[in-house]
């Protein structure tokens, strides 16, 4: 690999002063002098033994150089600076920060919403209040079992069935508010006449949209995407740069102007990943995500936006793609492919090993090509077993598999029996591959890649007259690619690093999101789905 | 200090006097005067090498003596000042510069206060077998 251009001024790497102080001019000016005790020349072995290291002369030489690297080091310091993404704390918020984006440019933590199931008799008033936390302290609140706090958005009346569907939301900010499903809340204040006093998540997706503050990495690529995309007057960098400050859950905004109709805006976002696992961490956008950037974005309530305009805020709606890989690793070792023989291999035949029953969760069948096991085996199992992993496609992450035995069926079916249930549900259409210790680096390298990818068009840009102006903003050419593909291969192999010698992607069952039927659901974004790998 | 609206720390001043002191100058030749005149640059390592403060300065990380350490003269500062010397004169001996040939304790009494120490060794760069010695004298703390 190449060393980055670092630097637009030259650097000395430790040392260079020095030896040029005593090479350069100390050396060959003793050269020149006459050794007084024999009344010739300074031979060199002489020179060299003046200024060996441990000498006066080298040590006052190296305390030069020691000075000078001290004043090399604040220059390099400084320069720094000049960068967004590099600046240090004090800098990117007083000088940066300050310029760009006004005064307190650094976004706040961010608390995770979502629905609550609250049972309460039939009648019951929960209420609500928008502002968090309420003011007026009327609205209803409950805590988790870590002790966050959340509170009622808007007033419900409980129906008939029971169970009031409240919208809830985080007064306490950060990650640890994207709380799970049937997390159970305890009401603290403001409960209801008539409600139990407990109520838990309900609908799946749980809860989204906590983030903690802004680092300084985000707020220093805030910045630079605010240099580089000049929002002015409302244009479609403004939205971005308004979306993007709406709140700090908000990855990136994406914006096509006049999709509906000329004075119309539709401006799509994607939620920052945080630690939420899966494929759609990205495309959930929490409840209050959502409102506090139509809040921010939509007229009239706008604070900005004037009133005349059409903005709709929406997600992105995940579209996923299937993946075959394939990848060659040393076989029979760690870091590579566990097993000598690893089976299944790929075949044009069944380029995906399916999961095509399931009798528990210890025991399923796959189809496979017909008597392929190690040796032609008709069945394997101990230590003869092949080890296998199994894609989760909720996870986006492999598991490993504790298999007792595989046996041939038969025609192209496999059953495969295992000792214990793995963290993880099979069930039919579920992908199966040989086993191999790099199944977190490989899980995690093609997620960070999908999670480089941004949203499609919303109009045929090749045929629909709105296609000049409807395009997506910022291009997919120019950052947030819509086009999954090859370059996922890449980031593969910087992850496994000397592991493997290459790998290829053998099949994606999409490489681009399609258009959306309708333009008020927000645009398509590719997300991963279910990931066979073989050796190559 | 204040500077463009930043607060920056006040440079630090080195400690006085200076550990690394300049060489004299001939006025004449505005040569570095001991370029030509005083020790063998050998007898001067040495002379460094047990003087200096090892590590009191980042020129002189691995040069120098922790023999000031030894704070205490107890039955075991003897075995601990051989050994610091050792430490001291390593590179010079690794380098075939001198070969060291003993420490020995000219004034030296446990409990006492103060104690003194004679290095002796051979510069086998300078042609002869002469051997030198350097004197140190410490006091306990």
């Amino acid at each position: 690999m190449t060393a980055p251009d670092e630097r637009r001024f030259q650097v000395y790497p430790r040392g260079y002063v020095r030896d040029n102080v005593l090479l350069q001019v100390f050396r060959n000016h003793l050269r020149s002098l006459t050794n007084p005790d024999t009344g010739a020349a300074f031979t060199e072995d002489e020179i060299a033994r003046a200024t060996q290291p441990g000498s006066r002369f080298y040590i006052e030489a190296d305390a030069i150089d020691v000075l000078g690297q001290m004043w090399q080091r604040r220059g390099a310091w400084f320069a720094d600076q000049v960068r967004p993404t590099r600046a240090n704390t004090a800098f990117l918020e007083g000088y940066h920060g300050e310029l760009w984006l006004g005064s307190n440019p650094r976004l706040a933590a961010t608390g995770g919403s979502g629905a609550v199931s609250a049972p309460a008799s039939a009648g019951s008033v929960f209420p609500g209040s928008s502002t968090v936390p309420d003011p007026t302290g009327t609205a209803a609140t409950a805590t988790d079992p870590n002790g966050y706090r959340y509170q009622v958005l808007e007033t419900v009346t409980t129906p008939a069935g029971g169970v009031a569907t409240l919208q809830m939301q985080a007064i306490d900010t950060g990650d640890a508010t994207n709380i799970a499903l049937d997390t159970v809340l305890t009401w603290s204040t403001n409960q209801p006449v008539g409600a139990e006093p407990t109520a838990s998540v309900s609908e799946s997706p749980a809860f989204a949209g906590g983030y903690d503050e802004e680092t300084d990495s985000e707020l220093g690529a805030r910045i630079e995407r605010r240099i580089r995309h000049r929002p002015a007057g409302g244009n479609a960098a403004h939205f971005c740069a308004w979306a993007e400050r709406a709140s700090v859950s908000v990855e990136a905004a994406f914006v096509y102007p006049c999709a509906f109709h000329a004075g119309s805006v539709l401006v799509a976002v994607l939620q920052k990943r945080g630690a939420t696992e899966g494929p759609t961490a990205r495309t959930t956008v929490g409840v209050a995500v959502l409102a506090a950037v139509t809040g921010y974005l939509v007229p009239p309530a706008s604070p900005v936006v004037p009133e005349r305009a059409y903005v709709l805020v929406t997600a992105c709606n995940p579209q996923t793609s299937d993946l075959v890989l394939r990848a060659a690793l040393t076989e029979g070792a760690t870091g590579g492919w566990a097993d000598v023989d690893p089976w299944p291999a790929y075949s044009v035949t069944y380029p995906e090993v399916i999961v095509t029953g399931v009798a528990s969760q210890q025991e399923f069948t796959v189809a496979a090509v017909a008597g392929s096991l190690p040796g032609g085996a008709g069945s394997l199992s101990g230590t003869d077993a092949p080890q296998l992993m199994l894609w989760d496609a909720t996870t986006s992450r492999w598991k490993q598999l504790d298999v007792t035995s595989v046996t041939d069926d038969g025609g192209d079916q496999f059953t495969i029996v295992l000792g214990t249930a793995p963290d993880m549900t099979i069930a039919t259409d579920c992908r199966l591959s040989p086993y191999t210790d790099r199944l977190d680096v490989l899980a995690e390298s093609i997620e960070a890649y999908f999670d480089e990818l941004g949203p499609g068009e919303v109009v045929d840009l090749d045929t629909d007259p709105r296609a000049p102006r409807a395009a997506r903003y910022p291009r997919a050419t120019n950052y947030y690619s819509s086009r999954a593909g090859q370059v996922m291969l890449a980031r593969m192999i910087e992850a496994l690093g000397g592991a493997t010698a290459d790998v290829e992607l053998t099949s994606i069952s999409r490489s681009e999101p399609d258009l959306p039927g309708d333009i008020s659901d927000g645009p398509n974004i590719v997300v991963l789905g279910n990931v066979s790998i073989f050796p190559l | 200090m204040n500077v463009a609206g930043f607060t920056v720390a006040a440079p630090a001043q080195l400690a006085d006097p200076s550990p690394l002191l300049c060489d004299n100058i001939d006025p004449e030749t505005r040569d570095f005067a001991s370029l030509t005149t005083g020790a063998d640059p050998i007898d001067s390592q040495v002379e460094i090498a047990l003087s200096r403060v090892r590590n009191s300065g980042p020129s002189v990380v691995y040069d120098g003596s922790r023999i000031r350490e030894v704070k205490k003269m107890d039955d075991n500062a003897q075995d601990q000042a051989r050994s610091l010397v050792k430490e001291a004169l390593s590179r010079l001996v690794a380098n075939r510069d001198i070969r060291h040939v003993g420490t020995t304790f000219d004034l030296w009494e446990v409990g006492s206060q103060s104690g003194q120490l004679r290095v002796q060794y051979v510069n086998l760069r300078a042609g002869n077998d002469l051997v030198r010695s350097v004197t140190l004298t410490m006091f306990g703390g």
